[in-house]
């Protein structure tokens, strides 16, 4: 449980590493091209691809942070207004379908990259192998699966503890 | 059918609505025994992303955050209050104007309506008004933000509908302004019967002094339009140089903007765009299951069999929308609805841009209908209202709404004035 | 199930799925709904055909994907989209090979194209079957006839991020700009960029004329889309049922293209009516020396791109 929380709370660390470095690769490499087109006369070919990048790894990194923090968009009417018995076996209960998705997301996604296939997929502009930029997915969904697994383990002892 | 049941009561309880669409869209491959979907399930994931009309997105949050840090929101207060504070009822005017200015620099409403009534519910209350009625006001006002642009939810109708970001832009200007307009009218009225308060007429130097310190702010909105007409970008850079604008606002002109803060304002601008950019990855999964069902095509056939004329069509998908935004809304709404609803709209021959504002208008209603709204649930928590008390005082503002929709319906033309002026 | 049954043995019923990135309206998915009406109707129904159009289904990544694992049957991608991961389909995109649409489409059943509809083969679970053309791409500016290599000088020109595409606008001192298609059309209004990479075709349907003045018929590239099948198909298929559908799939691509023949001449018809400035070009002599640069780059590259050139200079 304590090492968990630790490599929970490490991952974390990492994601809020890569996340400010994407926003900040898409902010620059975006003003560059419009400069290099506008200005300087001389579109650059790496710049809307190098974003697009830049995007895909803030959605699967950023969607495993959201759930680090409980934060992700949720319908939360029905939650709120049951009892706070119900509410904590609930609480249980969704950790539980996150974790199962994330980690059948994980072993799909992994099946996916490590496909023979992939390998040949070059991307249009840079002619960079996709396999690069597709890792966002297995890895954004590797990391979702630890933190939601944090997250249940620790929502069935406090259920545990507070039914005592 | 079975599909919806699990949808449905999944997103009752509380699970992430990312994870609902996946889920269901998973199933749905199960249920329809074509296994080998599972297998580019994730690269349909990646791909949804691959648009370069969602980089604004990050780019347009980032900016707001860079200007929210850099002290912005005050010294637009300040400058809408130089300018109508001294009218009866003045400080309503400054929210309505404050959020007019805040509208053509942020994406969102929701982040607008947080940072107003954090600040201009106090100062309301503190001259006399009503919280609640200050807290209708500023969430009311905060509406306009998602319809001038620039807007998130413009950006993501253009990307499910493929039109073009900058033309939807411009066409949101109108009917927001229009929306403004309904709401000064509103105030004036209510100032009128209620006899709100008034303060001191601003002197000339004090109008300067305000208007340089605000100038940073507003030459957003000018260089965001002003460069998608002069074609020195696209509505997607344009997003970067709002950015970048904000940036020196804050370091250098306010200086209130420090750079240790950066990366933390960088990384909040990510998890917020992640939050709204999953949605879209996990929608195109489940969008699998309306394509293969054929669902947009049976929606668009049984619409076609009940009506055969636009406005009449138009006029049920806003009372659908209404009702909809009622006990779902914002973007989320907006990502599992518009595939459906946009084939149809294409049948009746409906200018795609004209049907893209009606819909997010509606989307913006939605936040603030009970019993679930997300703009309803911000404005009550920051300005500690009761939010039966928020709703009465919110109801002449949402009919206020409603109706410049229904002109904006009848009457394309006020939409499509300013793209076809761009022409 | 009633229904004809073509030899086999056993009659068993199957449903197709296929994919095209084009709208209904589009030839080419007119095309692969005149092979689900000819295969539904020999079949008495036993085949379906399911039609995705407008890329429904997914991007190009994505349609690749779904030939690799056999959920979609046959897909129709432009081939333009497909010159990174295989360089050698860079052949199509050689600038002035061809004189016109007719001209490019005379290269279809050669052995040299069908050397090209080959190269899938060796990663990927699909092969190429056949070649389905549109109008050859020419250039429409905003302003300004392009007839000789000085007026590309500083020009930004939009155009599919192919190899062979951007060497000919570098080569020529232009810059290929890459953009959305929804851009497009604002982007060319307002100056974005100076020009697009346009067929007679495209401006028909996207209505380019209303805010371009300048259409040069350069002819500078074929322009087509590959038809893909995948191998899983086979599997479902018995061996007559096979041989039925790629019948059908060719005699469809044969109607397709001889349409596209047809449809060219009547938007250009269209086309001429508009405001439009069209430029003829009788002579491509001064692009010549770029031509030779960039056939030569290519032919050390790949003998397959070597061979499809000599080919078509026959
Ligand atoms: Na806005
Ligand atoms: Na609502």
């Amino acid at each position: 449980m304590a090492v968990l929380k630790k490599i929970s709370d490490g991952i974390y660390k990492l994601e809020a590493v890569v996340i400010s470095l994407a926003i900040l690769i898409i902010f620059v490499s975006l003003t560059l091209s419009v400069i290099f087109r506008y200005f300087l006369d001389n579109p650059l070919e790496w710049s809307s691809e190098l974003s697009l990048y830049g995007l895909a790894w803030t959605t699967f990194i950023g969607a495993s942070i959201t759930i680090k923090r409980q934060q992700s968009a949720a319908v939360t009417m029905v939650y709120e207004k049951v009892p706070e018995k119900v509410q904590k076996g609930l609480k249980v209960f969704i950790q539980l379908v996150v974790v199962c998705f994330a980690a059948y997301m994980f072993y799909i996604s992994f099946g996916w990259i490590t496909q023979p296939t992939i390998s040949s997929q070059k991307s249009l502009g840079m002619e960079i192998p996709l396999f690069y930029p597709y890792l966002c997915v297995p890895i954004g969904f590797l990391f979702m699966t630890i933190h939601s697994l944090y997250l249940l383990l620790d929502s069935i002892r406090t259920s545990k503890r507070d039914n005592l | 059918m079975i599909i919806l049941l699990i949808f449905f009561a999944l997103l009752l309880i509380g699970i992430p609505i990312f994870m609902v669409l996946g889920i269901s869209g998973i199933s749905y491959i199960f249920a329809s025994g074509n296994l080998p979907l599972l297998e580019t399930a994730p690269q349909r994931l990646f791909s949804a992303n691959i648009n370069f009309s969602l980089l604004a997105i990050p780019l347009f949050i980032l900016a707001g955050e860079l200007m929210n840090h850099g002290g912005i929101t005050k010294r637009l207060i300040k400058f809408a209050q130089v300018l109508v504070g001294h009218f009866r009822g003045g400080l309503a005017y400054v929210n309505v104007v404050t959020n007019t200015f805040l509208a053509s620099i942020l994406g969102s409403s929701l982040a607008q309506t947080a940072m107003m009534s954090r600040i201009m519910v106090p100062a309301m209350e503190k001259e006399g008004y009503k919280r609640e009625f200050s807290t209708a006001t500023t969430a009311a006002a905060a509406m306009m933000g998602p319809i001038i642009p620039p807007s998130m939810t413009f950006i993501i109708y253009s990307v499910i509908a493929e039109t073009s970001i900058g033309t939807m832009f411009l066409a949101g200007i109108v009917p927001g302004i229009l929306m403004g307009i309904s709401f000064v009218g509103l105030i004036a009225y209510f100032g009128y019967t209620m006899s709100f308060p008034k303060t001191e007429r601003s002197t000339f130097s004090e109008i300067i002094t305000a208007f340089v310190q605000v100038f940073p702010a507003l030459s957003v909105p000018i260089v965001i339009v002003g460069g998608i007409i002069l074609g020195i970008f696209t509505a997607t850079e344009s997003a970067a140089f709002a950015c970048l604008i904000a940036l020196l606002a804050g370091l250098v002109f306010y200086r209130e903007l420090k750079k240790k803060e950066l990366p933390k304002v960088f990384l909040e601008a990510g998890v917020t765009t992640a939050i709204v950019t999953i949605l879209i990855s996990m929608a195109k999964l489940f969008g699998l299951t309306l394509t293969f069902e054929r669902i947009p095509q049976m929606i668009t056939e049984w619409m076609v069999s009940v009506t055969d004329n636009p406005l009449f069509f138009l006029l049920l998908i806003n009372v659908f929308l209404l009702l909809v935004g009622m006990v779902m809304d914002g973007i989320a709404a907006l990502i599992i609805l518009a595939p459906i609803l946009i084939p149809a709209a294409v049948t009746y021959d409906i200018n795609l841009i004209h049907f893209g504002v009606l819909f997010c208008i509606n989307i913006v209603i939605g936040s603030l209908t009970p019993p679930v709204g997300s703009g309803l649930f911000v404005a009550a928590s920051t300005a500690e209202v009761k939010i039966e008390k928020l709703v009465r005082s919110l109801a002449p503002f949402l009919v206020a709404v409603v109706i410049v929709l229904l002109i904006v319906t009848y009457f394309p033309e006020l939409i499509m004035f300013i793209p076809n002026l761009a022409k | 199930q009633g229904g004809a049954d073509n030899g086999g043995s056993e009659a068993k019923s199957v449903k197709l799925k296929i994919s095209t990135n084009v709208p209904p309206g589009h030839i080419w998915t007119q095309t692969v709904n005149k092979f689900k009406e000819d295969v539904e109707k020999q079949t008495d129904g036993r085949i379906t055909v399911e039609v995705f159009p407008s890329s429904q289904l997914g991007g190009t990544n994505d349609v690749v994907q779904m030939l690799n694992s056999g959920s979609v049957d046959y897909a129709v991608i432009p081939t333009a989209f497909l010159t990174s991961s295989y360089p050698d389909l860079n052949a199509w995109f050689m600038p002035f090979l061809f004189e016109d649409m007719e001209d490019a489409m005379k290269m279809r059943g050669t052995d040299e194209s069908k050397e090209l509809l080959k190269v899938f083969a060796k990663d990927q679970n699909f092969k190429g079957v056949d070649w389905l053309f549109t109008g050859n791409h020419s250039i429409l500016m905003k302003n300004g006839k392009m007839d000789s290599p000085e007026d590309f000088k500083g020009k930004k020109i939009r155009a599919p991020g192919t190899q062979a595409i951007t060497d000919l606008y570098n080569a020529l001192g232009a810059s290929a700009v890459s953009m959305p298609l929804t851009e497009v059309y604002s982007a060319l209004k307002t100056g974005v960029v100076d020009g697009i990479n346009a067929s007679v075709n495209s401006i028909a349907s996207q209505k380019y004329h209303e805010i371009a003045n300048d259409f040069t018929l350069l002819n500078q590239t074929a322009f087509n889309a590959v038809v893909l099948q995948s191998n899983s198909t086979n599997k479902k298929l018995s061996d007559s049922d096979l041989e039925l559908i790629n019948n059908a799939m060719k005699s469809a691509v044969d109607w397709g293209n001889d349409e596209a023949i047809t449809e060219l001449e009547e938007n250009m018809k269209k086309v001429k009516k508009t405001d439009l400035n069209i430029h003829k070009v009788e002579d491509i002599k001064p692009f010549l020396s770029v031509k030779d640069e960039i056939y030569q780059k290519y032919s050390e590259q790949s003998d397959i791109i070597k061979a499809f050139i000599e080919k078509a200079q026959d």
